[in-house]
């Protein structure tokens, strides 16, 4: 096999349930050993697009190919079993009636007991898990089942492992933790993974690619800097955090901004789309260094900082400031400008 | 298949008839089965619904005990009770000369009376009552409880403003239950001379030779069974909001005072009393003094045990094909189980117009055919039995975990085999047994469809009763009882000392 063949790819991949289509031509590749998180808004076609890969769902257009061979497509497609992918399911589906040796047994009964046997400990062991070898589901956390879940799909090799919403089961607390160890284990196993997720935290925390998905459709992919800094939509910007939107002007490759003027080149005139971070907003109540007149309307704490609403030029913001700022004082609103982004209509 | 027998009453009611039986006949049977109905449906609801809400709401001395106990008269059949009270209160029967000489009084009731039926077969049904409304007031949602203790229910307003409203789905499925069983029955009614569509339609059969006049007793019977099938299926659909996801607490069960205590532990122990232990006491007091033949029952007692596992392990094998299959098909469940509210004889005079076709064609079949058919009809008649645990076990199989089969390796057939079955593995066992208790207990389609000089226990019960002999009776009864018990006892602690919750709590322990 060549080693630049892309373990799986997705050619204008398509799926309609009646008139409304849920995946509409997705397309895209993954490469060996990278871990890459979809993420969306739920609803957005993530799962249906987790299951046409898996062959659990048929595709009313386009092609899959997994190592170059050819998987679905609107004719045809190699059932689950014959495919070489893993998923690891939101509920983890363990069966009841196995333990957790039988459980990751479950996929690899036709190899030699002692090959079998060997795989096992080797995935308990990399997985953490060796102590609960002859324990049963229902005695399991919700993590350790999460573990005994991908162990069990990493136990048949596969090419791909696919994990739907993987943590969305668990303790907010718990998460980050889990999350931290379980990517150290899926990297030392270097399996090539797509995550499936609609948390952006969790997204830019495993991902090494980050593909963003709304409406059906693949928005964006790229590392996960390169997305949250240059993303090529509102759409796609607003699903990695919040992103401020103001209406500006643009004349003469330059746009007319609360801060000032700010160069445009590539778009023509008329009206635009300027794009913030809220990060990138600074609220100060020194009036002396410039910047757009506000008012603040509210203030909470927060811990560590406060979050302040703002009214300024008639919208209102959500911005936070290291400092209190008393409400229904005027402050001036700063911004950095440098990573700001300018979208044509 | 199983809507074979159901097409065949149709067809041969339509037929030309040799008994001239009249409609005013079928009307006065009919008339008794309805009133018969009316009685045991509203015995049932009352004894069955104090002793759930007892069992589950109090504590009392043998509170644990009685909430299985109470549930064991399923495995006496109906004959078996009628028999003994028959006997035990016949006018000439020692109790009553005994209460005469003592008091100079008689006992101010007859027992071969709609009324005397009507309390007999309310004796043997009740449990059907007693384990849903059990159920629906376990499930019930403590919140709800304690939400209204705190707008100030007292424990009366409780039961009747709260508890009972959110089980009527519970209530009505349990009466229906109840009732379809009474209108089945056959062995009690006949043995007390009450004339209901169901001896109608054996008499028609076995008296007459006509199955055209049977089947004409059998369509009302018929009519009704679909009805009290609708509403039992009905009122469970009500049910489904009940079981949420909500977190379950235990109930706390309210302690009584001594003279309540004395009171609920006493009505329990009639209640078991009545169902169960006066008669097959009586019964077995008077099997001392009779000398069985032991060579008939040992025969017997191997063809029911034959036709009781045979028939359990054919019908749970199809229940469970049907139970994969509906989900492809989702009428064929709901026609197979139309069979379970149909009366065994209503079934087998349905399979005679068939079964005439092939002795027409293969005169010498015989037994091998007959038993065939035998089975074929308690497979019709309890699919619905066997359906319902089997459909709730493999509900426990999650659509993730078949896929999660498929994707490591297994086609749709191996993930059935490999998952779906071992999982409902324990479903399959209860309804094993479930199935074997009611063909051993099973009298009216035996006696029409069993080949000639094949007898089952049940059959030589009733033999020995319509000859009075009720002490030889006894023998084939008690062993009925005495087979049936050890399975009822297992499934009913199962059934009853789980607690919803009891698994889910466990689930997440860190």
């Amino acid at each position: 096999m060549a080693s630049n063949t892309p373990i799986l790819q997705v050619e204008q991949a398509s799926r309609r349930y009646g008139a409304r289509w849920a995946v509409e031509s997705a397309s895209f590749a993954l490469e060996q050993g990278r871990i890459t998180c979809l993420l969306g808004p739920s609803g957005c076609g993530k799962s249906s697009l987790l299951r046409m890969i898996s062959g659990l769902e048929p595709l009313d257009e386009g092609r899959i190919f997994i190592r170059g061979q050819m998987m679905s497509a609107v004719d045809h497609v190699t059932p689950p079993e014959h495919r070489g992918v893993g998923l690891v399911f939101q509920d983890n589906a363990l069966f009841p009636h196995l333990d957790v040796r039988g459980n990751i047994a479950f996929g690899i009964r036709h190899l030699p007991k002692a090959e079998q046997q060997q795989r096992i400990d080797d995935l308990l062991a990399r997985f953490h898990i060796s102590h609960l070898s002859g324990s049963w589901p229902h005695m399991l956390s919700g993590g350790e089942q999460q573990r005994v879940a991908i162990a069990r799909a990493l136990a048949r090799q596969p090419s791909l492992l696919l994990l739907d919403e993987p943590f969305s089961g668990l303790d907010t607390h718990l998460r980050a933790t889990l999350r931290k160890s379980l990517l150290q284990d899926l990297r030392a196993a270097g399996a090539t993974v797509l995550i499936v997720t609609h948390d952006p935290e969790e997204a830019m925390g495993m991902a090494d690619e980050l593909m963003l998905m709304a409406g059906g459709h693949i928005l964006q992919h790229g590392t996960p800097q390169f997305c949250y800094d240059r993303p090529t939509s509102l759409a796609a910007a607003r699903l990695l955090g919040d992103m401020l939107d103001f209406a500006v002007d643009v004349r003469g490759g330059a746009a007319e901004t609360l801060w000032g003027r700010m160069p445009a080149p590539l778009l023509a005139d008329g009206p635009a789309h300027l794009m913030l971070r809220p990060s990138m907003l600074y609220v100060s109540s020194d009036a002396s260094g410039g910047g757009a007149a506000a008012q603040v309307q509210d203030m909470r704490y927060l811990g560590g900082e406060y979050g302040l609403r703002v009214l300024m030029d008639g919208q209102l913001l959500d911005l936070k400031a290291l400092q209190p700022i008393e409400p229904d004082q005027p402050v001036m609103v700063r911004a950095d400008l440098s990573h700001a982004l300018l979208l044509p209509c | 298949m199983v809507a074979l027998p159901l097409i065949g009453v149709v067809l041969a009611a339509l037929g030309p008839d040799s008994a001239d039986i009249a409609g005013r006949d079928v009307a006065r049977y009919a008339a008794t089965s309805l009133w018969l109905g009316l009685l045991v449906g509203c015995l049932t609801a009352i004894l069955g619904t104090a002793a759930a809400w007892l069992v589950v709401m109090h504590r009392f001395p043998g509170r644990r005990f009685f909430s299985w106990a109470l549930a064991l008269p399923l495995a006496a059949p109906a004959f078996a009770l009628a028999y003994g009270y028959a006997d035990l209160l016949d006018v000439a029967g020692p109790l009553r000369i005994w209460l005469r000489d003592q008091w100079g009084h008689d006992l101010p009731f007859e027992i071969r009376t709609i009324g005397g039926a009507a309390f007999i077969l309310s004796a043997a049904f009740y449990p059907y009552v007693y384990l849903a409304m059990r159920a629906a007031f376990v499930n019930q949602s403590v919140n709800v409880l304690e939400a209204a203790q705190m707008l100030g229910c007292g424990r009366r307003t409780m039961l009747f403003h709260v508890a009972l409203p959110m089980a009527r789905p519970a209530l009505a499925a349990g009466v229906a239950l109840a009732v379809m069983e009474c209108f089945a029955d056959y062995g009690a009614v006949q043995f007390l001379s009450v004339q209901t569509l169901t001896t109608g339609v054996v008499r028609a059969w076995s008296v007459y030779g006509s199955t055209a006049s049977a089947a004409r007793f059998a369509l009302p019977l018929l009519a009704a069974a679909a009805l009290l099938f609708w509403v039992e299926r009905a009122s469970r659909k009500g049910q489904v909001h009940e079981s949420g996801r909500a977190r379950w607490r235990d109930i706390s069960p309210l302690p009584l005072g001594r003279l309540g205590q004395v009171a609920a532990s006493l009505f329990c122990t009639l209640l078991l009393l009545a169902g169960l232990v006066i008669p097959a006491g009586w019964l077995l007091w008077k099997l001392l003094a009779a000398r069985p033949d032991w060579a008939w029952l040992l025969a017997s007692l191997k063809n029911s045990l034959l036709l009781g596992l045979a028939g359990a392990l054919v019908t749970v094998a199809l229940a469970t094909m049907l139970a994969l299959g509906t989900r492809h098909l989702p009428l064929a469940g709901r026609i197979a189980s139309l069979g379970y509210a149909t009366p065994g004889a209503v079934m087998a005079i349905g399979l005679l117009a068939p079964a005439g076709v092939i002795w027409n064609y293969m005169p010498s079949s015989g037994t091998g055919i007959a038993i065939l058919l035998l089975i074929l009809a308690y497979a019709a008649r309890l699919m619905a039995a066997a359906l319902e645990p089997i459909d709730a076990g493999l509900a426990r199989v999650t659509p993730s975990m078949r896929q999660a089969a498929r994707s490591l390796g297994r086609s749709e057939a191996g993930a059935a085999w490999s998952v779906e079955l071992p999982v409902a593995r324990g479903a399959m066992l209860t309804a094993t047994l479930i199935i074997f208790i009611d063909i051993l207990k099973e009298l009216p389609a035996t006696l029409i469809l069993r080949p000639f000089d094949f007898d089952t226990l049940a059959v030589i019960a009733n033999n020995y009763a319509q000859d009075e002999r009720l002490g030889q009776a006894g023998a084939p009864s008690l062993l009925i009882i005495l087979l049936s018990l050890p399975a009822v006892i297992w499934l009913t602690r199962r059934v009853t000392l789980a607690r919803p919750g009891q698994q889910d709590d466990s689930d997440w322990k860190e």
